[in-house]
């Protein structure tokens, strides 16, 4: 952790060069699913591991 | 690719490819304006007289070191190019199990429930043969969701308990699992409603616009009685039912509650824990439309919104507030992120009559 700068998360998204198991929740612009985003939800895979 | 922001004093910095939050202090956040545009002499140079040397050359260190654990300037994986997939699958339907509504909302967007047409029920068939299709087209897919909606569905709930089980029973021959959710303006949440909800595990949606004043204007009755009273007694009691889990209570917000945390707050008040509220989505014309020089006021009620959720949250009163969840460890992946368009055309919003038109309209 810096002095001037503190890392809140050490998320390496752009390590990720495979493809998504699509197990993800859908997205939806409708009430449905209250605007679900790909942001707010857990990943599946994360989850059961 | 940095996006620098400033909540309250506190310098935030979001690596967008990398995903990697950062909190700066005054001096890194400067030399982030200008790092990599300019040498570092010049950047030096820009902050003499200003701060102490020492410091510079340990944030410039620090920066470096950053970059170099791919936490700062990450490239960007796709390079701006990114090609969808091909591959159709189809893991969602949402099924409007009624054209019909026993509310008149002012602001529907399905015109009273009926998007247009006459009062409808889906047919139990109908919605057996689309849980074949979700089943069909899933390929290989093992989480699929139903989403019933309307109008209000619950004015089809026989329907819906049997397209639970078929739903359910269909799933176990064929390795998948269900996830059910009900949006439902609550009028119809009795004790036997609920407690089949609860049984079988269903999530639920549940519309309420906070204070009564907001509420009443914009979700009366047909007959223009306001509705507030009755659907908060049913949402406590059914949200008591299910030890306040499992449920998110949703409200829309329009021009005329432009102080929405307020509504946010109040249903917190009366009890709810999960909360989530969004703009209406209206003609331009329409009186209670937001505009673009409601921005301003808009986007002040979501960091009015932040201050007093972290007071609560220091408090011991955690909200939970939907929009405001986000997962910075294990979170939205770049790639997630991309495949979200791609995502609305795997889910499929299906008519009482069978017809099927591509959720985006939606």
């Amino acid at each position: 952790m810096g002095k001037h700068i503190k890392t809140v998360n050490k998320t390496r998204l752009s390590n990720e060069n495979k493809r998504g198991c699509g197990e993800c929740q859908t997205s939806c612009q409708s009430a449905c699913k209250t605007s679900c985003t790909v942001g707010n939800q857990l990943c599946a895979r994360e989850q059961s591991n | 690719m940095l996006h620098k922001f400033i909540f309250d004093g506190t310098r935030i910095v979001l690596d967008v490819h990398s995903g990697a939050v950062h909190e700066v202090d005054e001096l890194a956040w400067e030399l982030l304006e200008n790092y990599g545009q300019v040498t570092e002499a010049e950047l030096i140079e820009g902050t003499r007289g200003r701060f102490d040397p020492v410091d510079v050359a340990e944030t410039l260190k620090e920066i470096k070191e950053l970059e170099q654990s791919g936490l700062l300037f990450s490239p960007d994986p796709y390079q701006g190019k990114y090609t969808p997939s091909n591959e159709i699958v189809t893991k969602a339907l949402c099924l409007h199990l009624a054209h019909s509504c026993n509310l008149g909302c002012r602001y529907c967007f399905a015109g009273q429930g009926r998007f247009g047409g006459e009062d409808q029920l889906m047919p139990l068939e109908t919605g057996r043969a689309a849980i074949d299709f979700l089943i069909e087209r899933s390929a290989n897919r093992k989480h699929l969701e139903i989403d019933f909606f309307g109008g209000e569905p619950l004015l089809n709930f026989e329907v819906l308990k049997e397209l639970v089980y078929y739903g359910v029973q269909r799933a176990g021959e064929r390795g998948k699992v269900f996830k059910f959710t009900v949006t439902t303006n609550a009028l119809l949440l009795n004790r036997e409603v609920s407690q089949f909800l609860n049984e079988h595990e269903i999530n639920v949606v549940l519309s309420l616009d906070g204070r009564q004043k907001v509420h009443d204007r914009m979700r009366p009755f047909p007959g223009g009685a306001g509705s507030y009273e009755i659907v908060t007694s049913r949402i406590k009691s059914f949200v008591d039912s299910r030890h306040n889990r499992n449920y998110i209570i949703r409200g829309t917000y329009t021009r005329h509650n432009l102080d929405f945390s307020n509504d946010v707050l109040h249903m917190a008040d009366l009890g709810f824990k999960h909360l989530s509220v969004e703009p209406v989505v209206a003609p331009e014309e329409a009186p209670y439309a937001i505009r673009r020089e409601d921005l301003p006021a808009v986007l002040a009620q979501y960091e009015q919104l932040t201050r007093e959720l972290l007071r609560r949250r220091e408090a011991g009163e955690p909200l939970d507030f939907f929009h405001f969840n986000i997962d910075l460890e294990g979170g939205p992946a770049c790639r997630k992120g991309l495949r979200g368009a791609e995502r609305v055309m795997n889910t499929w919003p299906l008519r009482p009559m069978e017809i099927c038109i591509p959720a985006t309209s939606l």
